[in-house]
């Protein structure tokens, strides 16, 4: 009896599968050809016709992840191979030395090895080159600061304190630049400390992201942490319906002049 | 709405106040730390506290030691865990390790370590602010920061807003300026002079040098 069913849902599956396909279903043969002929005619005669669908919508998707990115470098670089291998076109070579000397020439003529712009105020360190250029990494211990990107609460004004709000897109995009700016300086790093909320955590990776240095040890510390102040986050009720706080706790302590790590008492 | 509770003028002093702690959360909300999975697990560096540890025994019906977790801090507090930290673990990484060190914390938590680390004043602290997102080089060598010019044009000082303690973070200062500022007597007034011998007599410690500052107004 089953062998029955099983030959008999046989000769269906395959009569289903092999049956030809006639285009029957599909739309008029040459429509789609026309469309596309006549979309083209209009961004030949209408100004502006095409910049507005086009990239109004690339405007609208969501950034690309670094993944996308990498493959999308990867077929740009083989479009540029399968360009390069056809005898009609010139090659130029980019690669060349002319590169270099706009490297160290940008930079008010000084050639050191990290070569420092300062702008309108004697501390304020950078590098104003165009796209393309990297400076060479820093080898010289460095700290570097980085207050977290914006998250909901920031963009509405509100205190965060050991609440632990995401960050918001734009924090995400503030971090990434962040990152950029940083590689693009010829910043490198050995380290990198940051707290246990995960805004920090997350502004964390996403400059390191931008730095290509995913690899890096983060070392995650609750000392870094915001200022503790629970009473600015309001409603949310009490794990228990009673309210017990009636221990009493010390004061601060007095402001010690030599600082070291040890049991935190405040 | 916590403004509308308690007045703007108390709110505002809680938000800016140096050694002002707004008032304490409440052991059983959520919100604090001790019942937070990732403080009772892994916060390891704070001693316990007697009376969360019988509560939440009880509580539990099992042995439970608990921790003495913030309940609320000023920023005073929050610099005391966050300096040590900053200069028994980060500073020497960099300074005499020569790593390269990258820092990503919160508004509070930086303001406190740039406060130590440009020497900024308790009155000035409360205003300054910390931009979003925006890198800042701390120069070892001339203790001040430094940012990134972004390669628009716009100087980064009038882009992101510091607050009007801005100045304190971007002087350079190297460590033996402050000895000449104070020790270049013929520069300064009779008055000055007179101040500042007072001040030495009374300091016995040479480190108390720096809050040995003038007052502003007999500066030069």
């Amino acid at each position: 009896m089953n062998h029955a069913i099983s030959f008999a849902a046989y000769v269906l599956n395959s009569l289903l599968l092999c049956l030809p396909a006639t285009g029957k279903y599909l739309e008029k043969p040459g429509l789609i050809q026309r469309a596309l002929e006549r979309e083209d005619e209009w961004r030949r005669a209408v100004p502006g016709h095409a910049n507005d669908t086009t990239w109004a919508v690339a405007a609208t998707l969501p950034p690309m992840n670094s993944l996308e990115r990498s493959l999308t470098a990867l077929r740009q670089e083989r479009d540029l191979e399968q360009w390069a291998e056809n005898p009609g076109n010139v090659f130029i070579n980019m690669a060349s030395s002319d590169i270099e000397t706009v490297d160290v020439k940008m930079l008010d003529g000084r050639s050191s090895i990290h070569p420092v712009v300062i702008q309108g105020h004697p501390c304020l360190a950078g590098a104003n080159l165009p796209d393309d250029i990297d400076l060479p990494a820093r080898k010289e211990a460095a700290i570097v600061m980085i207050r977290h990107g914006k998250t909901e609460h920031n963009k509405l004004g509100l205190f965060t304190g050991w609440e632990d709000p995401q960050l918001a897109n734009e924090g995400v995009e503030e971090a990434k630049l962040a990152g950029k700016m940083l590689k693009k300086s010829g910043f490198e790093f050995d380290i990198v400390y940051t707290s246990w909320l995960s805004r920090a955590i997350a502004t964390s990776w996403h400059v390191l992201d931008g730095l290509d240095a995913t690899w890096l040890p983060i070392v995650k510390s609750w000392r870094l942490n915001e200022r503790s102040t629970f009473a600015y986050s309001v409603g949310r009720r009490p794990v228990l319906p009673c309210n017990l706080t009636s221990f009493s706790f010390p004061t601060c302590s007095v402001w010690r002049p030599h600082w070291k790590v040890q049991s935190y008492d405040c | 709405m916590i403004a509308r509770q308690h007045g703007e003028v108390q709110f505002k002093r809680w938000r800016r106040g140096y050694k002002v702690r707004p008032p304490p959360v409440s052991s059983f909300s959520p919100d604090y730390p001790g019942n937070d999975k990732r403080y009772q697990k892994f916060l390891t560096d704070l001693r316990y506290s007697v009376s969360e540890t019988v509560i939440r025994s009880i509580g539990n019906r099992r042995w439970t030691p608990s921790r003495k977790y913030p309940k609320t801090e000023s920023l005073h507090c929050c610099m005391k865990r966050t300096i040590p930290f900053l200069v028994d673990v980060m500073l020497p990484k960099a300074v005499e390790e020569k790593k390269r060190v990258l820092i990503a914390s919160s508004e509070n938590a930086i303001r406190g370590m740039l406060m130590e680390l440009c020497d900024i004043p308790e009155e000035m602290i409360s205003q300054l602010s910390i931009p979003n997102g925006v890198p800042m080089i701390y120069d070892v060598k001339s203790k001040c920061l430094k940012l990134l010019d972004d390669g628009t044009g716009q100087d980064p000082l009038e882009k992101y807003d510091f607050g009007p303690a801005a100045p304190y973070l971007f002087r350079e200062r190297e460590p033996e300026e402050v000895v000449d500022e104070l020790c270049d007597l013929d520069a300064l007034s009779e008055e000055a002079q007179r101040q500042l011998s007072e001040i030495y007599l009374t300091s016995t410690k040479p480190a108390r040098l720096q809050e040995a500052r003038l007052p502003e107004s007999l500066w030069l």
